[in-house]
């Protein structure tokens, strides 16, 4: 034991041999790990890089086209750029007003004034932890349009419902509407753990010093929420683009293929999927999920340039 | 100490190594078990055979294989949903079973892949094919002179009526309609709106549309929607755009549905529309999820006065794979289920209509007379020949929604699913 312990003390780096013999047990320990990972996740992906450099129908030879398909996809696939956009309005609009929605839910179930503030707290979390395609067929039969429960509460106020998922205008936003309900209660816990953690007495001596409750939440509580709110978005936005179940269950049935009316809901992952096991064109759905791959490396890497904020206390 | 650790994380490691190479490997589903050699020697052969499920199907197929002495049936039953991904990645791959059902009008597809093996003359001759089995049920099956499946799961597409809405409306649910024009006046009759909302929808159409793209326009094409010669589509011509005028107009026009009305419920199962287009089997599907529901079966009326109304059929098959080892004893086991004992079970209990020629002159499977009408339907059955499944449906589904739900106008929006089923075919190779 006492050969792996690292000396402490100032100024006490790991001289050359022991740090090299501490990163030869790293790589030890991370092996079966890494081994396991790279199989799974990198060799796949590696494949599915390799593949999407040929055409390849399923059962035909495979032909190198190189950057073909991509270009294909790019500049010719308006089916492909429909689900792209189908697949950013869908993350924008379930992400932006969830994470917004969650923090004012936090903030206020973590006043201790409230009272039963464990009931509320179960309360927007039961959703979390429901399965999404069982939320998906109860949102289904929620939005009908004709005897839906939504539809029915609109008309109680006057007001005539749209035709939700029936309607190439309103579908997207019906899997919006769910979505928000569902994934509210995940951010709202990551919010109140960062609140939680806020130390209290930088906020008793703000407020000593007169700031007011906006001021406080302005300039104590945001900044250093800061890290839940990079980790809430990049968590929301990940999964945003990587929407899938909400489209199959919700648009698609036995009778009927997801992703319509006319391709309003069509997202990327459900694109890929149709490209790959349709007309089984493994080469270009391969392209496509690269691609995907590629909006979401960017996305996240914009996101932590934009959101992250370093700060001290 | 620092021995021990080193022997754990080599031994974690190579577990890790195992695990993932156990994960990655698989038997050949074509390999012959228990010993088998290939040679068709009765028990000691096992035919690996997959299928998409449905409860009554799966039980009907494991009671044969256990019936079934001639070789030992590794059967599994696929979730309808994940089938085609499931069967297309492993004949890929070499991992594919000796048998499995395809439907008729896909089975061109997995030929050009060099997926399947002809149904060798040992087992049955074209002749023989061609005696046993009705034309429409064999037709999609015969390429470049040789047949590659048997066929199975034989369904034409019926017209239902609700008997009593039809009474409720003054109309006699025991006649058949003798023009489409007869037809829609019924269903006008048979909608109820409350002001400008549909209560009661005189078709239903849009909770399954399926069924009504492939009968609506097979209704117009006595030859099939797909020339035979060239595999081209042909209905991007006249009789295609007043096809698709005809039924996109029952909801534009009529009114007689509405895709926003009781959305993708089954509105006839529940009473709540007139009449429906579905598949023979669901005579025996209404029975058991809508034991209140009183209706009858019919056969849809030709477009015009006087002009012969082909029935839309479907049907499924049995095909065997061109890697399984032992194919003389897979035929065989097709030919068992597809025999005319074994179809007589088919039609008694499981939902189907029968492909073999001798059982069609069979009154004591007709007691029903819904049965006896699915029976009579066949006389005019023309198999539905897109030569796509998803993929076609997704073409002619966008179709109907560019007029229904867009406002594009029927040519034009013909027009273009045309030219994307055309793309379609070239990209599987079959058509030039």
């Amino acid at each position: 034991m006492s050969s792996l312990a690292v000396p402490r003390g100032r100024g006490a780096r790991p001289r050359g041999g022991l740090r090299r013999h501490q990163t030869k047990w790293a790589f030890i320990f991370l092996a079966p790990a890494l081994v396991l990972f790279g199989l799974t996740v990198f060799y796949p992906m590696a494949r599915a890089l390799q593949y999407s450099l040929y055409k390849w129908p399923l059962g035909g030879a495979k032909e190198f086209v190189g950057l073909d398909n991509y270009r294909r996809l790019l500049f010719d696939d308006s089916g492909f750029r429909q689900s792209v956009e189908v697949t950013l309005y869908f993350t924008v609009l379930s992400v932006l007003p969830t994470i917004l929605l969650a923090l004012v839910v936090a903030v206020l179930l973590n006043d201790a004034r409230l009272r039963a503030r464990g009931l509320f707290r179960t309360i927007y979390f039961v959703p979390v932890v429901t399965s999404l395609v069982a939320v998906g067929y109860v949102w289904k039969a929620l939005l009908e349009p004709s005897f839906g429960l939504v539809n029915t509460v609109l008309g109680w106020v006057g007001i005539s419902g749209p035709g939700w998922l029936a309607s190439p205008d309103w579908a997207l936003d019906g899997i919006v509407l769910m979505t928000v309900w569902r994934d509210l209660g995940f951010y709202m816990v990551v919010f109140l753990a960062g609140l939680q953690a806020i130390p209290r007495d930088v906020m008793d001596a703000a407020r000593i010093d007169g700031a007011g409750a906006w001021q406080r939440f302005r300039h104590i509580t945001m900044p250093l929420l800061n890290p839940s709110i990079v980790l809430a978005a990049v968590i929301g936005v990940i999964n945003g683009l990587q929407l899938f179940t909400q489209v199959y269950v919700m648009t698609g049935s036995a009778q009927q293929l997801p992703g319509g009316p006319l391709g309003s809901t069509r997202s990327v992952v459900l694109y890929v999927v149709e490209q790959t096991f349709r007309p089984l064109e493994m080469g270009y759905g391969s392209a496509a999920a690269f691609l995907l791959f590629v909006l979401i490396m960017i996305a996240t890497l914009i996101q932590f340039r934009l959101i992250q904020r370093k700060f001290e206390y | 100490m620092r021995r021990n650790i080193v022997r754990k994380a080599t031994t974690l490691g190579v577990l890790a190594v195992c695990l993932a190479a156990a994960g990655c490997s698989g038997e050949s589903a074509t390999q012959q078990r228990d010993g088998g050699d290939g040679d068709g020697d009765g028990g000691s052969v096992t035919i690996s055979h997959w299928q998409h499920h449905s409860d009554a199907r799966a039980e009907l197929v494991q009671n044969f294989a256990d019936e079934y002495d001639g070789a030992s049936i590794d059967f599994q039953s696929i979730p309808y949903e994940s089938y085609f991904q499931k069967l297309g990645a492993a004949l890929e791959a070499g991992n594919g079973p000796c048998v499995f059902q395809l439907p008729a009008n896909i089975l061109a597809e997995f030929h050009d892949r060099g997926q399947l093996a002809p149904v060798p003359d040992s087992v049955m001759s074209a002749d023989e094919i061609e005696e046993a089995f009705t034309p429409a049920s064999i037709r999609l099956l015969k390429i470049e002179g040789e047949y590659y499946a048997l066929p199975t799961d034989v369904q034409t597409l019926l017209l239902f009526y609700n008997d009593d809405l039809f009474e409720e409306a003054g109309l006699d649910p025991t006649q058949d309609f003798a023009t489409w024009e007869d037809l829609r006046q019924a269903a006008i009759a048979l909608t109820k709106t409350n002001g400008s909302k549909l209560t009661q929808a005189g078709l239903d159409i849009s909770s399954s549309p399926y069924q009504w793209y492939y009968s609506a326009p097979t209704l117009a094409y006595e030859d099939g929607l797909v020339n035979d010669e060239t595999n081209d589509v042909n209905y991007d011509s006249e009789p295609g755009y007043q096809a698709w005028d005809r039924l996109t107009s029952l909801v534009l026009d009529d009114g007689v549905d509405s895709p926003e009305f009781l959305a993708e419920q089954s509105k006839f199962a529940i009473g709540k529309a007139g009449m429906t287009f579905r598949e023979y089997t669901f005579t025996g599907v209404y029975n058991l999820t809508a034991p209140d529901l009183n209706f009858s079966v019919h056969v849809a009326p030709p477009v015009a006065d006087e002009t012969f109304a082909p029935v839309a059929n479907t049907s499924w098959s049995y095909a065997v794979s061109k890697d399984c080892a032992d194919q003389d004893a897979a035929w065989e086991w097709v030919t068992y289920l597809t025999s005319e004992d074994a179809q007589r079970t088919w039609t008694a209990e499981g939902g189907e209509l029968p492909s073999r020629s001798a059982l069609l002159e069979d009154e004591s499977l007709q007691d029903d007379p819904n049965v006896a009408a699915g029976f009579a339907s066949l006389d005019g059955a023309m198999p539905y020949d897109s030569l796509g499944w998803d993929d076609a449906f997704a073409i002619q589904q966008e179709i109907w929604d560019q007029i229904v739900l867009n406002g594009k106008d029927v040519q034009s929006a013909v027009d273009k699913g045309a030219e994307e089923e055309r793309a379609l075919y070239r990209r599987k190779g079959l058509l030039e």
